[in-house]
């Protein structure tokens, strides 16, 4: 006899943002926790060692998100400036 | 509870029957969020748990920003294995400019009837306003995937 143990679920992760789009500490956060997962039974110097890596790559990551974010802002700021709208495009630099 | 999550009854059976096709070129299969204590669209609860076998548009959330009726369609990643485990993940997904409060969500095959998959207990209440809502699938390995037989 075969006993099939079908019936798991994971859990899922939700992020929310209010009056615009996620910012990025949440964005961060979602990469690090879906790159590296830290099991709540790992023993303590692992987990710790783990959790700190996770953190490393979490700021990484942020910085990175952070800066692809103000370039593609650029990009955006150039082509509407192109475009003749220099006061839209320096509301967008601000953002 | 109105909403527990579970893979649903049904699900299991028609796997055995070959209902559901998870391969990146097989079905398609949505995501629709639902919410308790009259918060879903028409003042409706949503009731969603093992013995749920379709979608339903009770206690779904109301249609705001990129939500619409039916929830947003999964990208699906090509079942593997991982020991002797079976496992199937999707992509996460966003719902932009929303305003949205839901305490779950169901998965279900929107090319096979709207057959059930799997319930999603958010635990609490989550909300965005005119903002994103994004669902976060857990990492795809044999503890965590979204969807594993083991």
């Amino acid at each position: 006899m075969f006993d099939l143990n079908v019936g798991a679920v994971g859990a899922v992760n939700i992020i929310t943002s209010e009056n615009g789009g996620l910012s990025n500490d949440q964005i961060a956060d979602m990469l690090a926790n879906k790159l590296i997962y830290i099991s709540d039974e790992a023993p303590e110097p692992i987990r710790l060692q783990a959790e700190a890596f996770r953190d490393r790559i979490r700021n990484l990551a942020q910085y990175y998100i952070e800066l692809a974010r103000k370039e593609e802002r650029a990009s955006i700021c150039a082509k509407v400036r192109e475009a003749g709208q220099p006061e839209l495009a320096n509301a967008i630099g601000r953002l | 509870m109105a909403i527990a999550q579970a893979m649903c009854t049904a699900f299991k059976q028609e796997l055995m029957l070959g209902t559901h096709n998870f391969a990146t070129n097989g079905n398609a299969f949505k995501l629709a969020l639902y919410a308790e204590g009259g918060g879903g669209k028409s003042s409706t609860t949503a009731t969603l748990g093992a013995a749920t076998t379709a979608y339903t548009t009770t206690g779904e959330v109301a249609n705001s920003g990129s939500y619409t009726a039916g929830g947003g369609t999964l990208t699906k990643v090509a079942p593997t294995t991982s020991g002797t485990t079976a496992l199937t993940d999707f992509a996460d997904i966003s719902f932009t400019t929303a305003t949205i409060t839901a305490m779950g969500a169901l998965i279900y095959n929107d090319t096979n009837s709207d057959k059930a998959v799997a319930v999603l207990d958010f635990s609490s209440n989550k909300t965005s306003t005119s903002g994103t809502f994004t669902v976060q699938f857990p990492t795809a390995d044999a503890s965590n995937a979204i969807i594993r037989i083991a």
